[in-house]
């Protein structure tokens, strides 16, 4: 969207999927279920891949569809983003 | 001077010397049910193809046919898209974005029907590939154009054209009432077109990158709109090289780089249309209009 990236740390990463999920789907911020799989509260496999695209141009990475789909949900992914060396902490 | 036409339908070409044919043989008074010559003008809007189409080519369709020729300024058909719309002179104008795209037999009847019951409607058609799997994935595993003709002979099209929902496959989400984030053949009054702007020139990439999305989310959330979506009619894509189903990217990789083209240009994130609509059935004239 612009040259800024986003911090690519753990918690920003996190609290940043937590904002875009609950803004795409009806599912609440507190508590969110950061444990729960994607489609478990209506976010599919084609929100979850335009979801995708986004985060790479907020954070400035290039992400493979298929590590959302390893993990499908926001701690799983947080951690295999970190795992791949995409994000810090 | 005969009676204006009912309906314009824009069809956007580049590259198709095999396709367009077919295309327009499909919107042929020849072809399209209780659409008589004179019913619906035909403007085709070639974008700078090294052969472009000629309208003598396609003089025995018997179609009010325009051809227009545009010089290639950029990979983007939005600007031809916006052109063909300045040139229909119908109340009811339906655009392809991609002029690959071959009609089943009472699609355009059908868009004229369901745009008579609201003032200002949305007309949705549904988006089939040729082939027995999306063209997003067949396009890898060797599908080509030689094969698609030979599934065309087998169905002996044009003769039957119905018949074509048997060797194609649905592009939707959810079945025929799930989401939708687009229409390869949208119908709109003329002036939705106009207070719409057309599509949005910042969709400057290859295709027109998320440019229909975008023109299909905005029709829907404009005031006073009904979406009606055509059931028992469709488009059917013939396999080009196209950007969204050649070979080049695999069906994720498309719908993660529409993502990001549309996340730059309008600055939020795409979503697709959540609301059913209408529902009209072609071959009834049944309306579905919900709970």
């Amino acid at each position: 969207m612009s040259e800024f990236h986003r911090s690519r740390d753990r918690n920003t990463v996190q609290a940043w999927l937590i904002k875009y999920i609950t803004q795409a789907v009806d599912v609440p911020v507190t508590p969110f279920p950061t444990g729960d799989a994607f489609d478990s509260y209506g976010f599919d496999s084609t929100e979850t891949v335009i979801m995708a695209g986004v985060m790479e141009e907020e954070f400035g990475i290039e992400l493979e569809p298929a590590l959302f789909f390893e993990n499908p949900s926001v701690d799983g992914l947080v951690e295999s983003l970190a795992k791949a060396g995409l994000i810090s902490g | 001077m005969g009676a204006p036409p009912e309906i314009s339908i824009v069809v956007i070409a580049y590259e198709m010397t095999r396709e367009i044919p077919r295309t327009l043989l499909s919107l042929s008074p020849h072809y399209q049910h209780n659409c008589p010559t004179g019913r619906c003008q035909i403007i085709l809007v070639d974008n700078g193809s090294r052969l472009p189409p000629q309208v003598e080519q396609f003089a025995d369709l018997g179609l009010d046919l325009a051809v227009y020729h545009l010089p290639k300024t950029s990979d983007s058909p939005v600007e031809a898209l916006n052109f063909g719309i300045s040139k229909a002179i119908a109340p009811l104008i339906g655009v392809w974005i991609d002029g690959a795209r071959m009609a089943s037999p009472g699609l355009v009847d059908a868009c004229a029907r369901a745009a008579a019951l609201h003032p200002r409607p949305v007309i949705a058609t549904y988006n089939y590939h040729l082939g027995h799997e999306l063209q997003y994935f067949s396009a890898h595993k060797g599908y080509n154009a030689e094969q698609e003709d030979r599934l065309l002979e087998s169905i002996a099209w044009p003769e039957s054209g119905y018949r074509l929902f048997e060797i194609s496959t649905p592009d939707m989400i959810g079945g025929p009432n799930g989401r939708m984030w687009e229409s390869n053949a949208i119908f709109l009054p003329q002036s939705l077109w106009r207070e719409l702007g057309g599509y949005d020139l910042r969709f400057i990439g290859p295709g027109g990158g998320s440019a229909n999305h975008d023109l299909f989310l905005r029709a829907c959330d404009a005031p006073g709109v009904q979406l009606i979506r055509i059931q028992g009619e469709a488009t059917f894509h013939q396999i080009h090289g196209g950007v969204s189903t050649g070979a080049r990217y695999r069906g994720e990789d498309i719908l993660k780089l529409t993502s990001r083209d549309y996340y730059r240009r309008a600055g939020r994130p795409l979503k697709m249309v959540h609301k059913i609509g209408w529902l009209y059935d072609s071959r009834t004239g049944n309306v579905d209009r919900g709970s």
